[in-house]
């Protein structure tokens, strides 16, 4: 189907323009009543929608100088615009347009419209072949069988496009059936996995780690320095194995929680972060400010908890070696989001890694004496994604970073 | 009497069921048990049907002398033929055994786990520490458990 398209507002035509030839049809768009005439006497359209005030003329005109155009072949006519009382209709149908339309709706309904119209319209042309160009056509009375065969195959076109069309609704939607049935499967699959990786890849772990400690403790008189030296070595490295693994499923876990979302306010939660990393901030002498008061967000509570602990506990481990770390925290309210701003004193991170961090198992420290696992700051993002967040970092080398998160304000700006 | 562990009274302490079917967890087990000093009699078995058939006294097991009914179960989820679920959901149809303690100890910590256990009766749950050191840790709450038991209960240990 070719549209032709009509309308004074070019905004409006590019919109329109843009939606209706995402369902299908090959569309041309003009802005006033002159170049629409020119365009329909080239274009061989089957459709022309235009609105009724174009800067030109009418539409209703438009409609009136298409038809007494003798083209071939003649395109349905359909104008929209305002239905105020019932006078428009029959004044579009005086002027020779198929149609009034009231409103356009959304793309989809509005294709099929069109298509029901375009169908009743070429019906109508064979059944009364001639019926507003009876003159031409009986002076011209050798072009009738012609045309006659050619709106035969037009209509056949037409039928056979909406077969078409129909098939491929069909195709689409047992493509959506058949992504959400894989997607289901997925997520059954990545709980599978997450919940064997925990299950059964920790007890060979356990193992490693008990037995080791078994030797240390009863065979310590028969084993040397450097043995216990291997020794060590061993559970150190099972230990940050589990560490990974309990971390790894952390951060599947948190992909695929229900989370409850409510208004919680920051400073319960902070407080709530900074007593479970008690242990951590007094061996490391570290200061924490908070700038109260913080305002209220929306979110899930349990993982805004986990959120700030990582910060926390990241701020204080990546602190510049000799020097006690010192976070502030704050946050403030701008519009619908409440931006709150970690800031530490520590080794800070180069740009070129202000987005790797955040991802998977990526830590800027060799793993030989890093304190983490690498997935503290996938599960900060993961987690605030979850919440209708966002995370990021200002910072550069030596000069300290400034973690940052944004939550739904629990009583957003007006 | 088959079902005998919780009630008699005989001076030796009460025997532990530990259904367990990792080789390196039962050595541990059994060592963190000795380090918390627990006098108690062990009994292992490796999976849900073993777990079963002791509880029951069948086959070998009719032999109470040598596989005294248990005082106290410990319950791992994950084995092969029937599972931890499937023995606590067993035991708790058993009028007989309503009141044995059935505690779980397991690796997983996921919540559906922790949930459905509980609702099918278990008594506490306990997940497997990954250090030795906190196993031990782990028995010695235990021993505080059965100590409490023992006094409000009426299980008798000793």
């Amino acid at each position: 189907m070719k549209i032709l398209l009509v309308d004074h507002c070019p905004e409006k035509l590019r919109f329109r323009d843009s939606l209706l030839r995402r369902h299908g049809p090959e569309t041309e768009t003009v802005r006033n009543g002159a170049e629409a005439l020119r365009n329909v006497r080239k274009g061989k359209f089957d459709l022309v929608l235009s609105g009724i005030l174009l800067p030109d003329m009418t539409g209703f005109e438009l409609c009136e100088r298409i038809r007494s155009q003798d083209t071939f072949p003649r395109p349905a006519l359909v104008l929209y615009g305002p239905l105020e009382g019932s006078e428009e209709p029959a004044l579009a149908r005086a002027a020779g347009a198929n149609e009034y339309l009231g409103e356009l709706g959304d793309p989809e309904t509005l294709m099929e419209r069109l298509e029901t119209i375009l169908r009743r319209a070429t019906r109508r042309e064979l059944r009364e072949p001639a019926s507003r160009t009876s003159r031409d056509a009986c002076s011209q009375s050798d072009a009738f069988p012609e045309m006659a065969r050619r709106l035969t195959e037009r209509l056949r076109d037409t039928d056979a496009a909406l077969r078409q069309m129909a098939e491929r609704k069909q195709q689409l939607e047992r493509q959506v059936a058949e992504q959400a049935r894989a997607l289901e499967e997925a997520v059954g699959e990545s709980e599978a996995f997450a919940y064997s990786v925990s299950h059964d890849l920790r007890a060979p772990l356990r193992a490693l780690l008990g037995l080791s400690s078994i030797l240390v403790e009863d065979y310590s008189s028969r084993i040397d320095s450097e043995g216990r030296f291997y020794l060590d070595r061993i559970a150190r490295a099972a230990g940050q194995m589990d560490r990974m693994i309990l971390d790894l499923v952390a951060y599947s876990r948190m992909g695929r929680l229900e989370m409850e979302a409510e208004p919680v306010a920051l400073e319960k939660a902070l407080e709530e972060a900074l007593a479970q990393h008690h242990g951590l901030i007094k061996e490391s002498h570290a200061a924490i400010q908070v700038d109260a008061p913080l305002p209220e967000v929306i979110c899930h509570p349990p993982s805004l908890v986990q959120v700030l602990g990582h910060l926390i506990s990241n701020a204080i481990r990546f602190a510049k070696p000799g020097t006690p770390p010192k976070v502030r925290v704050r946050a403030d309210l701008q519009g619908e989001v409440v931006r709150v701003r970690m800031e530490d004193n520590g080794e800070g991170v180069a740009p070129e890694f202000h987005e790797r961090i955040f991802r998977v198992f990526e830590q800027l420290h060799s793993s030989e004496n890093s304190p983490g696992t690498g997935m503290g700051l996938a599960i900060v993002r993961k987690a605030l994604e979850r919440m209708q967040g966002r995370v990021g970092v200002e910072s550069s080398p030596g000069e300290g970073s400034c973690f940052w998160f944004e939550l739904p304000a629990a009583k957003p700006q007006v | 009497m088959l079902f005998n562990g919780a009630l008699r009274s005989a001076q030796d302490p009460a025997a532990i069921l530990i259904a367990e079917d990792d080789e390196n967890d039962v050595c541990l087990i059994k060592r963190a048990f000795h380090q918390a000093r627990f006098e108690n009699p062990l009994r292992f078995v490796v999976n849900g049907e073993e777990a079963i058939a002791y509880l029951k006294g069948d086959g070998e097991y009719a032999d109470r002398e040598m596989n005294p009914a248990p005082a106290l179960v410990l319950l791992d989820l994950k084995m092969p033929r029937k599972d931890g679920f499937d023995v606590l959901g067993w035991i708790r149809e058993q009028p007989e055994l309503n009141h044995l303690p059935v505690v779980v100890l397991t690796s997983s910590q996921e919540s559906c786990d922790i949930n459905r256990a509980y609702s099918l009766g278990a008594n506490s749950y306990m997940v497997k520490p990954a250090s030795f050191t906190r196993l031990v840790d782990m028995m010695n709450r235990l021993k505080e458990y059965c100590a409490f038991t023992q006094q409000n209960i009426g299980v008798n240990w000793t």
